[in-house]
């Protein structure tokens, strides 16, 4: 049994959502600093949607490899990577400035809980583990 | 390293806020200064901020092509605001001109407390994500607390 048995796919998801949402918070804190910057285009990142699709959770019908010489055509979670894009605002000031501040204190207090929600995932899934290894030496 | 770079970048616009709250009290504080070093009443001074990559060694700092990294901020120059001062019938006054009129600052104290009040939200925008920052670290150190 190699290591990599202890931690299944949830280990790895939650590791790559934290990834991402640090990732996420530094185009956040991005944006607010450049909230008086004339014309800076507030930035925006998006993985939800190409996570759920490594997860074969997006409703569709994964594709199937039939023929050892196709083409790998589903998404690895190691292959998730995030999408910086500017966003269109017609909020955009006389400076070109496209920083929404409500907008980003919001998707600020998001992330922030969902990060917290996915450490304290990860937090019991390795405190589950350890009770597994712990009483099992009893 | 990410969440670092969160730091740094809130840390920088942080910073900028600080420099134009520093010019908004020179101009506030010079609302009827009419002697100046360089001569005639005070001028009214503003900030030119620019988005900024982490990165240094890029060639070109004003190439923001690659959108995939996020800018600070620094701010880059102090400029002055050459509108007309705003002229009041003294004859007392000792600079008053030959119609008797002085030239007072072209500084409007609303707009001023307006911009002030500006830079103190966006200050406490970047305080707020520098908190946010430190309590995701904070949380992530506790996965080692298993």
């Amino acid at each position: 049994m190699t290591i990599n048995r202890l931690f299944d796919n949830t280990t790895n998801l939650l590791a790559k959502v934290l990834s991402l949402r640090a990732r996420n918070a530094e185009v956040i804190s991005g944006n607010l600093a450049n909230i008086d910057t004339p014309g800076y285009k507030a930035r925006q990142v998006t993985f939800v949607d190409q996570l759920q699709e490594a997860l074969g959770d997006a409703g569709q019908l994964p594709l199937v490899k039939t023929h050892h010489m196709h083409l790998p055509v589903s998404r690895s979670l190691a292959d998730v990577e995030p999408l910086v894009q500017e966003q269109d605002s017609s909020l955009a000031g006389f400076d070109q400035n496209t920083v929404d501040l409500d907008h980003e204190m919001a998707a600020l207090a998001e992330n922030n809980l969902q990060y917290n929600a996915a450490v304290q995932m990860l937090h019991k899934k390795l405190s589950i583990l350890k009770n597994a290894i712990v009483e099992g030496g009893k | 390293m990410s969440f670092q770079n969160s730091l740094r970048i809130s840390a920088a616009g942080m910073a900028a806020q600080r420099q134009r709250l520093n010019v908004i009290a020179s101009n506030l504080a010079n609302l009827q200064t009419t002697r100046t070093p360089e001569g005639g009443p005070y001028k009214r001074k503003d900030v030119v901020f620019q988005a900024k990559p982490l990165v240094e060694n890029q060639d070109d700092v004003l190439d923001l092509s690659d959108r995939q990294e996020p800018l600070s901020v620094e701010m880059v120059k102090v400029i002055t605001d050459n509108r007309p001062p705003i002229m009041k019938y003294q004859p007392e006054h000792p600079d008053a001109d030959a119609q008797g009129y002085v030239a007072y600052p072209n500084v409007n104290a609303i707009e001023e407390m307006v911009n002030m009040m500006s830079a103190t939200r966006s200050y406490e925008a970047n305080l707020t994500m520098m908190k946010t920052t430190k309590d995701m670290v904070n949380k992530t150190i506790e996965i080692l607390k298993v």
